[in-house]
């Protein structure tokens, strides 16, 4: 696959779960927007940038699902620190079991196929 | 806002090209302040956090600006009908604005300046003043259509940003393009032996629009031709 397809392929995948693992992410440690980008780095989203969290953390907060804070800091001026909203919570929970079921019902059909090729082979 | 004092330069040229694209898909000044601010906090944060300033630039910043607004919740097909219009519609109004004004003040001069110059000029025995005179009253003549293009683009442009860099730009472009344009059209009427058919005048018309319109395109391209929203004018701004 070409280069170019196969990123484009990796960022509409991104897209549909990216808002379930900022939430995630949060939920675990509320800290500021580009900490969210280090996080997800670590976890292997390396495409992930702050062009695209930026964003999509603004479209969490004006849905109402996170909520910002100014937190006193020992080392600098004060940080403004991202936390999940009591709906942010529902949400997560929400999406989270979509995104389960979704990856049972992808694994079934891989299943079948696997089973499909193993036959053939 | 203004950017703290820790804050990395660089980052300031991306934030105004962000800030400029808002402007132009029509958010208002209050609105665009908001958003300035807490883009420049956020960025702030990045930065106390370890973040590179070159990272944080790589995304597009027009891009960027669309993606926020819409993060936002702003329908923007629901904006300003402003921000619709194409930047090249913009630079051929700019273009024709320039042409326009430069032409009717052109035609000023050509009746009160330009006869006094053209007397002198046809009269075979004048003196070294009296040249002078002649060329001087050529480059009154040159100077006031200049003017004139520069003065209709600080008007019609005065909604745009930057109207005064817009109308300068224009008066530069008319000038150098103007020297240029005489002198072509000087040599092409040469070479007919100063023929006064039409299709000669003609061409030598549009010599001299060609290579003017040519100049104020390329002066003016210095500077960004985007329509402020409405009720804020770029004369505020520049105050």
């Amino acid at each position: 696959m070409p280069g170019v397809v196969a990123e484009q392929r990796e960022t509409d995948l991104l897209r549909g779960v990216l808002d379930t693992c900022v939430l995630a992410v949060l939920a675990v440690e509320p800290t500021h927007a580009y900490d969210v980008v280090d996080r997800l780095r670590a976890q292997g989203f390396s495409s992930v940038g702050y062009g695209t969290l930026y964003p999509l953390v603004t479209r969490l907060r004006s849905q109402g699902l996170l909520q910002q804070e100014s937190r006193p800091s020992p080392s600098g001026p004060s940080r403004n620190v991202l936390s999940l909203t009591p709906t942010g919570h529902k949400a997560l929970e929400d999406w989270r079991r979509r995104w389960e079921r979704t990856v049972e019902t992808v694994a079934k059909v891989m299943a079948d196929l696997d089973r499909y090729e193993q036959h053939r082979g | 806002m203004a950017e703290p004092l820790w804050w990395p330069v660089q980052l300031t040229a991306w934030v105004d090209r962000v800030d400029a694209q808002w402007c132009a898909l029509g958010m208002t000044r209050d609105q665009r302040a908001r958003l300035r601010q807490e883009l420049v906090r956020d960025l702030g944060q990045a930065v106390l956090g370890g973040a590179a300033p070159a990272e944080l630039m790589r995304a597009d910043p027009d891009h960027f600006a669309r993606d926020v607004l819409d993060a936002e919740g702003i329908d923007l097909t629901a904006t300003s009908t402003i921000g619709a219009e194409p930047r090249w519609v913009g630079r051929a109004r700019l273009v024709v604005t320039a042409l326009t004004g430069a032409a009717a003040a052109g035609m000023l001069a050509l009746v009160t300046v330009y006869p006094i110059g053209s007397a002198l000029m046809d009269n075979t025995r004048f003196n070294f003043t009296q040249g002078l005179i002649a060329l001087a009253t050529h480059v009154v003549a040159a100077t006031m259509a200049a003017a004139g293009g520069a003065l209709a683009v600080g008007w019609s442009f005065g909604s745009y940003r930057h109207p005064r860099r817009l109308a300068l730009a224009s008066g530069v472009g008319l000038v150098v393009s103007g020297g240029v344009a005489a002198l072509l059209a000087v040599g092409y009427a040469g070479l007919t032996h100063y023929s006064t058919q039409a299709s000669v005048e003609l061409t030598e018309v549009m010599i001299v629009t060609l290579v003017c319109a040519l100049g104020v395109i390329a002066t003016s391209s210095l500077v960004p031709v985007e329509r402020l929203p409405d009720g804020e004018t770029g004369k505020r701004r520049a105050s």
